[in-house]
């Protein structure tokens, strides 16, 4: 509750950082006007606003739904196979999905009228493809943890190497789109974006949360251990696996791929709060909205005007906090 | 729904007190995708974005129109003197919007490579329209040149500007009409890297009246690891068996033209490459060195004429590329020049 | 009532890829009795168990606890009557000793533990001498501790039966002998049942009511430790020669030396 109530603080102050200037007032005003659907009007320049309600405010949202959202991913994940190795992007479902958009893309389906959600959609198709495959082939062919993640590497490759063969025929036009999901991005992102991940991350996080014992079971004592308990782990693994690739797969195909978080925003909120998922599960959440949230604010001001992607910002910005947390916190996490 | 909204952004425009000097003309401007823009002409601000562009603008007298521009013009050393650091708005395909929105432009120009249907949904709430040129497209230069004449109501001046590229890309088919050609090994900056066909340096190589020795390329049989058109990594061994009569190689180029000494050192340093002494290019000092800034200029018209003149100089007596570059410099964009671009080892 | 508390094997056949593991196993197991399971390596025990929680789905014969098939009742029905301990499980992320216990209560809470549950914790970390682990991670502790902390665990879902798979096999001797004590004890207060499989026949003699001797997936004997650990039965399931002694009171097997296994490869 105090760390959601600090995100909430982080995000307001975060929200009136920027190239036109405007403080906590103008921006609760602005909120107030737009929550009220114009009853309480805000009494501050209409461009201001506008910047604010159009500009700032969906990326510093789309920024914490990301975040959360692969942070969650990745808890998903490393649960259900009992690996910290694993997350979105180590099993290959990031470059899937940026693979499926590249080909959404060069069957000629642009970013407007109904493309663009055929984009994202293509994007999901390939996320899902690649999980099923990565982890069927870990449990029926009964694979070791190594097995599994390097396979999600081989096939992170094949799909990193394939979007780069289809920006070989691309034309110039098509180009300039693959290459936008290739690294991770906030910029240009709507509401609508911001909508359709919200509801997937507010839709998912309860069903997930009222798995938390289950989890808890599961990454304890394992599958015999979590079936004595009363898990059914056939279900609870293939449900996590739907919702952590749906996850992933939503915000992957709106910001494209940013790789960092969803594999070290676990281990971060883990290192904080602890491995229980009563409580990682909306700590891990919080945790990789409020990363991303700060990497992408670096990234929009350190060099302004130039905005340095959050996907490249978030490496600079986790691996102090995460290396920091590794050698200071919990010399036994790793043991 | 766009229409809609247009209208009502046409309604609101003189409300949000926008306002246009009394001759200003609501004009519909159909832009390179054909999509219809409507805007006051002449405008006076305007955010561009990609370098060709800016270059339109500039050569169509709107210099002062250029409220700001992408990172990639504006990463050549003095060529914008007029634009500050702080009208930097963004890189090419990750425009800073809320920087765009700050400059206050009445359009957004950018090529229809770049992320414009984004851009256009992102400054729609701002009524700044998203005007599609695409200056890197040759074959539509002149096109592309007219809408910028559009929207500054320079007509004239666009005329002007598609004249100098298109007369002088005639003069050199019809001076070239017959000619024997000879081969031409383009180098670009990196060294065993060439463009092959597919790319403006490969065009800009037959246009000067060369046979470009890598033109049986097809990209879509190389291994990717080799590059793309633009940057295509070679076999060494192809230039001994091929023996061109001519290397053209681009140095690293900025507007402040290179040192005479620089481009001296480049052309020595190809022709000394080991086993490169045997080439008739480098026997006979056909090793010409040109800014790669030059070249490219005028959408490669300088390059193709400096290649003509140095392939054929007894065709082009009465043509200095650099007399080009001069008036391009100085006529177009308001800058001086401020000395040559090129070196042929055989000129010396 | 109490013939209603029964877990009964019926006729129980399991394959495995086209390989019999168990072959017509059949035994009850009544209330609060303490039942070893016996037997060598690959003899079928821990298939046997994973059968008996309904997690391995047999090729034909029935499991029943309380009068119902096993297979047919709901997970969190099985988890309140059955609980578990495997023979290795380590945690894959560190979770505090009182956290993996609490969740011996998760098939008994809706979502949310209550004090009772808290206090039950406390309670039986107290009565296995964990109280101070509590809120050490399993990841922290050694093998023998876990164990112990995995076996809290399942007293603390307060099952009418438990089934463990060697729990003391990483445990010094006093532990073994603390713990399997422990068990007979609960056994006896709770009305509890628990099948216990085992390796040292000392052990499981000493402190089992009943012994089911299990051999290449058949039950080669079932009872009283002295009708079925005999010398002849131990020659034929172990291929050994075992003396049998008791002092004061407490059986204890001496092995012979042995003969080698393949007598035409040893030399």
């Amino acid at each position: 509750m105090v760390s959601f109530g600090g995100l909430v603080l982080l995000a307001g102050y975060v929200a009136i950082l920027g190239i036109a200037r405007t403080n906590l007032s103008e921006l609760f005003a602005v909120l107030i006007e737009h929550l009220s659907f114009g009853a309480i009007p805000a009494e501050i320049d209409a461009r201001l606003a506008q910047i604010l309600i159009h500009l700032r405010l969906p990326r510093v949202a789309m920024a914490l739904v990301t975040g959360g959202s692969l942070a969650l991913s990745g808890v998903l994940m490393q649960a259900i196979t009992r690996n910290p190795l694993v997350s979105p992007y180590t099993i290959g479902v990031s470059s899937a999905a940026a693979f499926g958009a590249s080909m959404a893309i060069m069957f000629g389906f642009g970013f407007s009228g109904l493309g663009r959600y055929f984009i994202p959609f293509s994007a999901f198709i390939f996320a899902l493809g690649c999980a099923v495959l990565v982890f069927s082939l870990a449990w029926f062919r009964g694979m070791g943890a190594q097995t599994m993640v390097l396979t999600g590497i081989a096939l992170m490759y094949l799909f990193s190497a394939l979007t780069a063969a289809i920006q070989f025929v691309a034309t110039q036009e098509q180009l300039s789109q693959v290459v936008h999901w290739t690294f991770g991005s906030f910029n240009g992102i709507g509401w609508d974006a911001v909508g359709i991940s919200a509801a997937v991350l507010f839709i998912v996080f309860p069903l997930v949360q009222g798995k938390a014992w289950a989890l808890n079971a599961l990454i304890s004592g394992g599958d015999e251990v979590a079936q004595s308990l009363g898990v059914n782990v056939m279900l609870l693994r293939a449900m996590s696996t739907v919702f952590a690739v749906l996850l992933a797969a939503v915000v992957i195909s709106f910001c494209g791929v940013i790789g960092f978080i969803g594999l070290v925003g676990p281990h971060v909120a883990r290192l904080i709060i602890g491995a229980d998922h009563r409580w990682l599960i909306p700590f891990s959440v919080i945790c990789g909205g409020g990363l991303l949230l700060i990497a992408d604010t670096l990234g929009r001001l350190l060099f302004s005007p130039a905005i340095i992607p959050v996907g490249i910002v978030i490496a600079f910005v986790g691996v102090p906090i995460f290396l920091h947390l590794v050698f200071v916190r919990r010399s036994e996490y790793f043991a | 729904m766009r229409r809609n909204f247009l209208a009502a952004a046409i309604a609101i425009l003189p409300a949000m007190g926008l306002a246009h000097p009394a001759f200003a003309e609501m004009k519909t401007i159909t832009d390179d995708l054909g999509r219809s823009v409507q805007i006051n002409v002449p405008i006076k601000r305007a955010v561009v974005f990609n370098p060709y562009n800016a270059e339109f603008f500039r050569g169509v007298g709107g210099a002062n129109v250029i409220v700001g521009i992408d990172q990639e013009p504006a990463d050549i050393k003095g060529y914008w003197p007029n634009i500050g650091a702080d009208a930097i708005a963004g890189v090419w395909n990750q425009p800073n919007f809320e920087k765009i929105v700050a400059l206050k432009p009445e359009v957004f120009i950018m090529p229809r490579n770049y992320p414009w249907e984004n851009a256009a949904e992102k400054l729609k709430p701002f009524n700044i329209p998203v005007v599609v040129v695409t200056g890197w497209d040759v074959p539509k230069l002149v096109s592309n040149i007219s809408i910028v004449g559009e929207l500054l109501a320079e007509q004239k001046r666009a005329a002007q500007l598609a004249d100098f590229y298109t007369a002088n890309m005639q003069m050199l088919r019809d001076r070239l009409k017959g000619v024997k050609q000879r081969t031409v090994y383009l180098e670009k900056i990196r060294p065993l890297f060439t463009s092959i066909p597919g790319s403006g340096w490969h065009d800009m190589v037959a246009e000067g009246g060369g046979l470009n020795i890598f033109a049986d390329v097809e990209i879509a049989k190389q291994p990717a690891e080799r590059g793309t058109v633009h940057e295509f990594s070679i076999d060494a061994e192809r230039i001994l068996t091929s023996n061109p009569d001519v290397i053209i190689k681009l140095s690293p180029g900025q507007y402040a033209p290179p040192e005479k000494a620089e481009l001296e050192t480049i052309a020595k340093s190809v022709a000394a490459r080991p086993a490169w002494s045997t080439l008739k290019a480098a026997q006979q000092n056909e090793v010409h060195v040109v800014s790669f800034f030059a070249a490219g200029a005028v959408s490669k018209m300088i390059g193709s004429a400096y290649i003509a003149k140095a392939l054929y100089p007894d065709r082009f007596t009465d043509i200095d590329p650099e007399a080009l570059m001069r008036t391009w410099l100085t006529d177009f964009q308001s800058l001086p020049y401020l000395g040559k671009y090129s070196l042929s080892m055989n000129s010396r | 009532m109490t013939d209603e508390k029964r877990l009964i094997v019926e006729h129980l056949d399991f394959a495995y890829g086209g390989k019999n593991i168990l072959d017509d196993i059949g035994m009850t197991l009544t209330t609060g009795e303490v039942v070893a399971l016996v037997g060598p390596n690959g003899a079928g025990k821990s298939t046997l168990m994973r059968c008996m929680l309904g997690m391995l789905k047999p090729r034909s014969g029935s499991v029943r606890i309380l009068g119902q098939d096993v297979r047919t009742l709901s997970a969190r029905r099985r988890a309140q009557l059955v609980a578990y301990v495997p023979q290795a499980s380590a945690p894959a992320f560190p979770m505090s000793v009182f956290d993996v216990c609490l969740l011996g209560r998760s098939p008994h809470f809706s979502t949310h533990a209550t004090p009772r549950d808290h206090a039950i914790v406390e309670a039986t970390l107290g009565r296995l001498a964990l109280r101070d682990f509590a809120f050490r991670l399993l990841s922290e502790l050694s093998g023998g501790e876990r164990q112990r902390v995995m076996l809290a665990r399942a007293l603390i879902q307060q099952t009418d039966f438990l089934i463990l798979d060697e729990p003391t096999s990483a445990l010094d001797i006093r532990n073994q002998l603390e713990t399997l004590r422990l068990i007979a004890e609960l056994a006896r207060e709770r009305h509890m049942t628990a099948f216990v499989a085992i390796h040292d026949l000392s052990l499981a003699a000493r402190f089992s009511d009943r012994v089911v001797l299990l051999k290449e997936g058949r039950v080669a004997g079932i009872g009283d430790w002295r009708s079925t650990l005999t010398p002849a039965a131990i020659r034929e399931v172990y291929g050994v020669d075992a003396q049998v002694a008791m002092q004061d009171g407490v059986p204890f097997f001496v092995p012979h030396e042995i003969e080698p296994r393949n007598p035409g490869t040893a030399h």
